[in-house]
C-alpha cells in the first residue's frame, strides 16, 4: 500500500476510535479516506508484515523512510499516526472477542511535549535508530516478543538532556543489556534509585557530565569514570 | 543551603560570551556564530564547541581552539534533524584537551539565538507545538522557563498565532498577563531554596514595566497580596495593546474578510 498522511480531522477520528476502545477491525478511512488523510508527498510502498519487537517495526519502517530526512517528517507529522493506524493490529492485537485493550492515545498519536515525546511506539522508534544506530536496540526489546514501551526506555529517555548523547545510551546498554538474551538484565530498571540502577545512571552521568565532555567520551571511558555500585553489572 | 562543589575549576561564560543566529536558507537552517568572547586563563588548545539541543535531538559544531576559533560555515553550518517547531537550545563548551582530557573548562547553557525569522530578535518567549490539547488552543506552561504551547493539530497554527492580526491579539495580550502574573506571584525573579531565579524573569518585568508606563513591579515587600500585583498586571497589559494598536488591528482584519467575503458573494 501507498503511505498516506493523516490530516488533523484524521487524527481527530484516530483519537475518537481509541478513546472508544478501537474495538474491531481498524476503520477503513483512517487509512485511505480522502477526508482523514492525503498521499505522503514521497511516493512510498508499505506492506503488512510479522514483528517480534518495537525495534523490528522502527527497523523496516526506518528502511522504508531512507531517503527521507527526519526534518522532512517532524514528530507532529500526519505520517507518524497514520503509521499507528497501518500497524494497529501489531501495535494493539485484537482479543478472542474482537476487542482490544488500547494504551494511553501518546503511544499511537505523537505527543511531542518533552514528558510524553518517547513514548510513541513508531516514530520515537525510527528517530532513535537514525540518531543512535544499533544503540537503540536495547531501548526496543521485550522478552514478551510483543510491540511495548519498555520500563528501560520511559527511565532513560526519562533524563533527555542525557539522551542527546550517544554514549549514555551506549554506557547504558553496556550495563543493563544482556546480548546474549537479547534482553535487559533483570533487577535493572526498579521504580526506586536503588544503587546501581538505571535511575541512579542517570544521576551519576548528570555529575560526570557537569565536569567532563560526555559527548566526546567513548563508553569505556565514561565506564571508568562510574562508582563502585555499577561494577556488579560488568563483572 | 544549596552548596555547589566545582573542584575543577570550571567557568561558567556569561550568555553574552557568543551570538548565535538562525537562518533560514532553502531547505536548511544555518547557524552562524560571531562576537566570541573568552576570559583569559582558557588552556589556549582548548577545543571549542557549540552544542545545539532539544529533547532527545542534538549537533555538535566544532568552533576550533582557544588560540585559534573558527567559525561554522557551508555544510558545516546547517542544522539537521531539528524541525521547524523545536525549541532549539544551544550551549557553548571549552573542553580541555591537554590536562585531563575531556574536562570542561569553560562553559556556558541556554544560550538565546537570533533568528531572521523574528527579523533578528531574540524570542523572550520559545513557541513550540504540541499534541494532546484536544479543544485547547494555546496554553503557558513552565519548564525552567516560560513556553506557548499550541495545539498542533490546527494546520500552521504558529504562523497564525504569529502572523495572522485578527489572532494574535487575542492570545498575545493573555500570554503576557499569565506570564507576569506568575513571576510575580511566585517570586521567580529571585533565588528560592528549590531553585535559582527564571533568568528571563528581568526581561519580562522590564517589558512590564514599559508597557505599565514606567511603573515600577510591586516589590515583595510590602506587597497588598494579590491586587498590588492584579493592578500592575493590567496596567502592563492594556500598555501591551495599546502599542500594538491590537483592537484596530483586529477590527481592520474583520472587515478585510467581511469586503473578501462579500466579492465572492457570501452575503
Amino acid at each position: 500500500m501507498k503511505i498516506r498522511v493523516m490530516t488533523p480531522d484524521g487524527v481527530d477520528a484516530f483519537r475518537t476510535w481509541l478513546n472508544g476502545g478501537a474495538s474491531g477491525d481498524i476503520p477503513a478511512e483512517l487509512l485511505s479516506g480522502n477526508r482523514e488523510t492525503n498521499p505522503f508527498q514521497h511516493s512510498l510502498e508499505i506492506e503488512q508484515r510479522k514483528f517480534t519487537c518495537r525495534y523490528e517495526l522502527g527497523s523496516y519502517v526506518n528502511d522504508i523512510l531512507e531517503c527521507v530526512p527526519l526534518s522532512e517528517i517532524p514528530r507532529n507529522h500526519g505520517i507518524w499516526s497514520w503509521f499507528s493506524v497501518f500497524f494497529f493490529d501489531s501495535l494493539c492485537p485484537k482479543n478472542p472477542d474482537g476487542t482490544r485493550d488500547p494504551k494511553e492515545s501518546v503511544r499511537y498519536i505523537w505527543d511531542v511535549s518533552f514528558s510524553k515525546y518517547y513514548r510513541h511506539l513508531i516514530g520515537h522508534t525510527v528517530y532513535s535508530i537514525r540518531l543512535y544506530g544499533e544503540e537503540a536496540k536495547p531501548l526496543f526489546v521485550a522478552p514478551s516478543k510483543r510491540i511495548v514501551h519498555t520500563d528501560y526506555c520511559e527511565q532513560i529517555f526519562g533524563y533527555q538532556d542525557l539522551c542527546q548523547t550517544v554514549s549514555f545510551i551506549a554506557t547504558a546498554n553496556r550495563l543493563y543489556f544482556d546480548r546474549k538474551k537479547n534482553q535487559i538484565k533483570a533487577g535493572a530498571t526498579p521504580n526506586t534509585r536503588k544503587p546501581g540502577t538505571v535511575r541512579r545512571l542517570g544521576d551519576v552521568f548528570n555529575q560526570i557530565a557537569l565536569t567532563f565532555d560526555v559527548q566526546g567520551m567513548s563508553p569505556e571511558q565514561i565506564l571508568q569514570k562510574l562508582p563502585q555500585e555499577f561494577r556488579h553489572w560488568t563483572s | 543551603m544549596i552548596r555547589t562543589l566545582n573542584y575543577t575549576k570550571r567557568l561558567s561564560l556569561s550568555s553574552d560570551c557568543v551570538q548565535i543566529n538562525l537562518e533560514k536558507a532553502g531547505e536548511n537552517n544555518l547557524v552562524s556564530a560571531s562576537q566570541l568572547r573568552l576570559p583569559g586563563g582558557l588552556p589556549p588548545n582548548g577545543k571549542i564547541f557549540l552544542e545545539a539541543y532539544f529533547q532527545s535531538l542534538f549537533q555538535r559544531f566544532d568552533l576550533g581552539t582557544v588560540s585559534n576559533p573558527r567559525m561554522p560555515e557551508g555544510e558545516t553550518a546547517i542544522l539537521r534533524e531539528f524541525y521547524d517547531g523545536c525549541d532549539v537550545q544551544f550551549r557553548l563548551k571549552v573542553v580541555d584537551v591537554v590536562g585531563e582530557e575531556g574536562r570542561i573548562a569553560a562553559v556556558c547553557v541556554r544560550i538565546n539565538y537570533r533568528s531572521g525569522e523574528d527579523g533578528g530578535r531574540s524570542p523572550i518567549i520559545p513557541v513550540r507545538t504540541v499534541g494532546n490539547l484536544g479543544q485547547e488552543i494555546w496554553r503557558v506552561v513552565y519548564e525552567n522557563g516560560f513556553i506557548l504551547e499550541l495545539n498542533q493539530e490546527i494546520t500552521n497554527i504558529k504562523e497564525i498565532v504569529t502572523r495572522d492580526r485578527s489572532v494574535r491579539g487575542v492570545i498575545l495580550p493573555d500570554v503576557l498577563r499569565v506570564v507576569l502574573t506568575r513571576i510575580l506571584a511566585e517570586n521567580l525573579n529571585e533565588d528560592t531554596e528549590s531553585g535559582p531565579a527564571y533568568e528571563k524573569a528581568p526581561n519580562w518585568l522590564q517589558l512590564g514595566k514599559t508597557f505599565s508606563g514606567g511603573i515600577e513591579p510591586p516589590p515583595v515587600e510590602g506587597r497588598d497580596s494579590d491586587t498590588d500585583i492584579h493592578t500592575w498586571v493590567n496596567d502592563a497589559v492594556r500598555g501591551f495593546c495599546q502599542r500594538h494598536l491590537f483592537r484596530n488591528e483586529w477590527e481592520a482584519e474583520r472587515e478585510t474578510l467581511r469586503s473578501a467575503s462579500a466579492d465572492r458573494g457570501v452575503f
